[in-house]
């Protein structure tokens, strides 16, 4: 799969989620029994832990197709980083979708400012990023959008593994925005 | 059941009236309904429409990026179900431990569920004591299950011997569990007032099945 092959499918099961089509395939013991040798996903997807933001429904993907990693905010920390780079590195992964979503609870939070206790502090301060490059008050959505944009950026910052398989043209990085109330996902 | 179910998207009052316990029922028989061929059509068109303006998960998730296991598609749950964090290697770390307390403290999730899987790459890798970019330090996370796991001299501890594996996996949970205990004041205090519960959990990428540990 080329990596426009690669947007263009992930496009197509969004649309049959939005349409409440799913195709539902491959998840059966023969996928599974296949899948025990190994796994080639073609794309990789870094999203939030939102209970209503799921990726392989989003995308109508069976098993064996995406490699998904969940934070709050989807943020690119170190954790997260070294995840996308075992994708790619190891499993030739072509396509890293960050995808934010209408309405983050985390962002909101981090928005909000205060003190949240050490561990939230830590995951919200990865946020404050896009705080600063939106104007004051702006729209939560609008520094949602933001965030994916800037943590997509972080990926090439932060990884000289990313970086080199995105220089070569190997791998492309798309952010991109969930929608709650539709379903859709908007590359930004 | 099954048709009253999946037309059920959970709510504030239905997720307050939930234990633990029937968290963990919940998600048991999901994976039983997954691993039947029997999952629900829901109408996640609906569940959209409904979850729109706030989210009741009932569980949080840890569990493992590996693309074999979407959290939601073998636990048979939909939109608005489970809260799941998800990093190579299933550990907690402050930025998980924060969307866990998101989960429980703010959004109402009465189990947070660690889960590893057997064959999983990253354990492998730590078995291998792979180096790689920022994977050498992620890896070193997984370390101390690692050395927790004692074998008879002569054993394979590499990759190749995938009971050791898959030892180290489930070594890798438990840890978890009392890290999270240690590392997070809110999520621990919750669990002292019995408002949650955290439990370990294994899934065979093999046979598509969740233990409970």
């Amino acid at each position: 799969m080329t990596i426009n092959d690669i947007k263009q499918r992930l496009e197509d099961g969004n649309e049959r989620f939005i349409a409440d089509k799913l195709d539902g395939k491959l998840n059966d013991t023969a996928r599974r029994t296949e899948l025990t040798k190994g796994q080639q996903p073609y794309a990789i997807v870094l999203s939030c832990a939102d209970s209503r933001v799921v990726p392989e429904l989003a995308f109508d993907t069976g098993l064996g197709e995406l490699f998904v990693v969940r934070v709050a905010g989807n943020v690119a920390n170190s954790s997260s980083i070294a995840s996308i780079e075992y994708a790619v590195a190891h499993c030739g992964s072509k396509v890293i979708v960050v995808l934010g979503h209408q309405s983050c609870g985390a962002v909101t939070a981090a928005a909000a400012g205060g003190d949240n206790g050490y561990n939230l502090n830590h995951l919200l301060s990865h946020i404050a990023p896009a705080l600063d490059a939106t104007d004051d008050g702006a729209d939560i959505n609008t520094v949602v959008k933001k965030n994916a944009q800037l943590n997509a950026t972080e990926l090439i910052n932060r990884s000289s593994i990313i970086r080199s398989f995105v220089e070569k043209g190997d791998v492309k990085i798309l952010p991109a925005y969930y929608n709650l109330d539709s379903g859709k996902v908007d590359f930004l | 059941m099954n048709l009253e179910l999946k037309n059920f998207t959970q709510t504030k009052t239905s997720q307050a009236a939930l234990k633990a316990r029937d968290a963990q029922e919940m998600l048991a028989e999901g994976n039983k309904r997954f691993l039947n061929k029997a999952s629900l059509h829901r109408d996640l068109h609906s569940q959209i429409g409904d979850t729109a303006t706030g989210q009741y998960p009932f569980a949080a998730v840890v569990s493992c990026i590996d693309s074999r296991i979407p959290t939601e598609i073998i636990f048979d749950q939909g939109i608005g179900d489970i809260f799941n964090a998800r990093v190579a290697g299933n550990f907690v770390n402050e930025d998980i431990l924060g969307s866990l307390e998101f989960a429980c403290k703010l959004a109402g999730s009465k189990l947070i569920v660690i889960m590893g899987h057997t064959s999983c790459g990253a354990v492998k890798g730590a078995c291998d004591h792979a180096k790689l970019g920022n994977l050498t330090a992620m890896l070193d996370k997984i370390n101390p299950a690692l050395a927790q796991v004692e074998t008879a001299e002569g054993v394979d501890r590499s990759s190749k011997n995938l009971e050791f594996v898959n030892k180290v996996a489930i070594e890798n949970v438990h840890l978890n569990i009392a890290r999270l205990k240690e590392e997070s004041p809110v999520l621990n205090e919750m669990i002292n007032n019995g408002e949650i519960e955290v439990v370990g959990a294994m899934y065979d990428v093999a046979t598509g099945k969740v233990s409970f540990l």
